[in-house]
């Protein structure tokens, strides 16, 4: 058990998990840097969920009206997403930053 | 592996007037032809005809399809049937009772809802002590109001005040009716508005209950009662007739059906084609592989001239494809059908849609559990064999990319027994993950490219086949660049971009910035697929610490375990799904998809 009190980890303190898989927690970040990751893709993920409703809302309309909008309106409804994934790649940036 | 739909031939029939019923009778046969509907493109042609007795044929099919759809609503007899050879000229005649007797049902149900209402209405003013309904005949200075308020009392005690008024009311009824004289109209009306009451129309009542024939309300009752009880005893005889008549002729009676569905067919098919005086015109597209055939059949008639032209864009599609990759002609169907002559990208979606899911999902347990959950559909549902399929191989796809991830429902053993080790270990190595799934996405991005310069090659438009080839080589150039060969990169995605200005215009540079988005947007692989790792292990570690404490906590644990992974598998289920539908449809299909073509129907064929 010594080297489990030596590890900070709490995920990693138990040595009867050795099978689980452990979420890697990176302990050089900086409490600013983890809040600023997750403001960069959570407004981002606002935004996109903005957008998608808009979108959606219309996509259902035209759909109910002819169901062959199907395929049209997904991919209308979808484009915002990309946004959300460009929030994700600069909150990883951030956070491989240091 | 088949690129592109069934090559098709546009078709083109002449043929004398009188021969119209044999040349239907012998296109419904052969099953081949899709028609063309003419639309009097011609000036010196109109519209044809149905044939003869189209309308009896059509009212007869309604009526006899309207009341199957109620025996079949109504018992347990399925629609699997013998067909046996039935004549529609003799045999609907003598069903024809029966089937009026079914459609009788449905009049006695709505009659017997009416009876039921009026009887409701008797029986209230019986409540409110109205003993004789004769009461309310011709009064001549007097007014009578029927209303109901939750304020009641207060409203009666004030009416009671009033001088020349009579109350028919119940304390246990809301309803009441007044019989006032004209000059309290006023009086009345401002009473009722302060207390919300509404008012009811006793007339139309009143009108209910003529049928009756007496003014006694219990008689009135009586009689609405009995009047039910024999609609009820009717309906029930009617029922059981009719049911057992078509239990009894079942096979007889769907074939009749089956018969009178293709006389329809047959004989409405006459408004498809063209005429003159003299001739008929029959336009449509049919597979190239039956052109001999058919010409050879249509040969038998008399003054008849056939002519094949090349298909137009206007034709409609028919996918072929192996058994194999045929499900997934559904998610196209979900989409839009590709157009006759551009490129059918089944066969491929077949490839990519279970490697990207399974790159998403990539959890052992959870492809085990998606197999099953697709055998379990193909075995207990009726035509769902596609989605049964796509969700199998996305299933094996998850358990293949889990082996090579080492996840085994969010741990990293099978069980605690057999160990696991990681090819590749997704959740340590985010870095890593997001270059393959970019790697992925431009691979996946070229195969769209790729299948765009064929289709253009194909149909010999080498500007465009060159546009989508520059495509691929500004992104060698970029990549030259960012590998700090910056003079030789620089030139070659110049060159790409004046290319592609070339091919697409300004179209093509304003979707230059799109490239990067439709490539990055290949993270999201990433993205739900560590959602859900994460899921799992948290669900995981949740458990186990619950675990520890004790019975009551190993209870909980299995609780916590089951209802977490459950749900993270119908997410897991859901969101890849979604995600790479998503990924072909906006960022493969974009590439060289044109969406919008007819499906293939021949006439004749069911």
């Amino acid at each position: 058990m010594k080297e489990g009190e030596k590890n900070t980890n709490p995920l990693e303190r138990n040595k009867k998990q050795s099978y689980l898989l452990k979420i890697k927690v990176n302990k050089m970040v900086e409490p600013i840097t983890a809040i600023a990751a997750a403001i960069g893709v959570g407004i981002c993920a606002v935004a996109a969920g903005y957008a998608e409703a808009k979108i959606g809302v219309a996509a259902v309309g035209a759909m109910s009206e002819n169901e062959k909008f199907f395929g049209k309106g997904l991919i209308m409804t979808v484009l915002p997403e990309t946004i959300v994934i460009f929030g994700l790649i600069v909150s990883i940036m951030i956070l491989n930053a240091h | 592996m088949n690129l592109y739909p069934v090559e098709m031939k546009k078709v083109e029939i002449f043929t004398n007037r009188k021969n119209k019923a044999k040349i239907i009778d012998l296109l419904y046969s052969l099953k081949m032809l899709h028609f063309k509907k003419y639309n009097r493109e011609i000036d010196f042609v109109d519209l044809s005809t149905p044939l003869d007795s189209a309308e009896t044929s059509t009212a007869r099919y309604l009526k006899l399809t309207s009341a199957i759809n109620l025996v079949m609503e109504k018992s347990k007899i399925k629609e699997n049937y013998e067909t046996v050879p039935v004549n529609a000229q003799t045999y609907f005649p003598l069903i024809e009772k029966q089937i009026d007797n079914i459609k009788e049902i449905e009049k006695i149900t709505e009659k017997s809802i009416d009876l039921d209402n009026t009887i409701k209405q008797a029986e209230e003013l019986k409540q409110i002590n109205v003993s004789n309904i004769d009461v309310f005949g011709d009064f001549k200075n007097f007014n009578i109001l029927f209303a109901s308020s939750l304020d009641a009392k207060t409203i009666l005690s004030k009416v009671k005040a009033m001088k020349n008024t009579v109350l028919y009311s119940s304390e246990k009824s809301n309803d009441f009716i007044i019989v006032y004289p004209h000059k309290s109209q006023t009086e009345i009306t401002n009473l009722l508005s302060t207390y919300h009451a509404k008012e009811r129309t006793l007339s139309s009542a009143l009108q209910l209950f003529s049928d009756a024939n007496t003014g006694n309300i219990d008689k009135i009752i009586q009689y609405f009662t009995n009047e039910k009880s024999n609609l009820t005893k009717t309906r029930a005889k009617l029922k059981q007739e009719g049911l057992d008549f078509f239990a009894r002729n079942k096979n007889k009676i769907f074939s009749l059906r089956a018969l009178l569905n293709q006389q329809v067919c047959k004989k409405r098919s006459g408004l498809y084609f063209g005429q003159t005086k003299n001739t008929i015109y029959i336009s449509g597209w049919v597979p190239e592989k039956d052109i001999k055939l058919l010409e050879a059949k249509l040969s038998t008639l008399k003054d008849i001239y056939i002519e094949f032209k090349k298909a137009d864009q206007d034709a409609p599609v028919c996918l072929k494809h192996d058994q194999s990759v045929k499900s997934y002609d559904f998610l196209l169907g979900f989409y839009e059908l590709p157009k006759a002559n551009s490129i059918d990208p089944t066969a491929i979606m077949a490839f990519t849609f279970p490697i990207l899911f399974g790159l998403m999902l990539g959890d052992i347990g959870y492809g085990l559990v998606i197999m099953a959950i697709a055998y379990i559909i193909k075995k207990k549902m009726e035509g769902a064999e596609d989605i049964s399929k796509i969700l199998s191989s996305c299933g094996l796809s998850s358990a293949i990319f889990g082996f090579i991830f080492a996840e085994f429902f969010g741990t990293e053993s099978i069980f605690g027994i057999i160990k696991l080790t990681p090819y590749f270990h997704r959740i340590h190595e985010i870095n890593t993950l997001m270059l393959m799934c970019i790697g992925v996405g431009i691979l996946h991005v070229n195969i769209g490219y790729v299948l765009s310069a064929i289709k253009h090659y194909k149909h010999k438009n080498y500007t465009h086949m060159v546009g989508a080839l520059a495509w691929m080589s500004l992104q060698v150039g970029l990549a030259l660049i960012f590998l700090n060969q910056k003079y030789i990169g620089g030139f070659l995605a110049f060159l790409s971009i004046a290319l592609i200005y070339k091919a697409e215009s300004i179209n093509g540079l304003i979707e230059l910035p799109g490239l990067l988005g439709n490539i990055l947007s290949y993270m999201r692989i990433m993205a739900v697929g560590l959602a859900s790792a994460y899921l799992a292990i948290l669900v995981n570690e949740q458990a186990l610490t619950l675990m520890s404490a004790g019975t009551m906590g190993i209870v909980a644990g299995i609780l916590l375990l089951l209802t977490g992974h459950g749900f993270n598998i119908a997410l897991g289920i859901l969101s890849p799904f979604i995600h790479t539908l998503r990924l072909h449809y906006v960022e493969f299909f974009t590439k060289f998809y044109e969406g919008g073509g007819e499906k293939y129907k021949p006439f004749g064929k069911k």
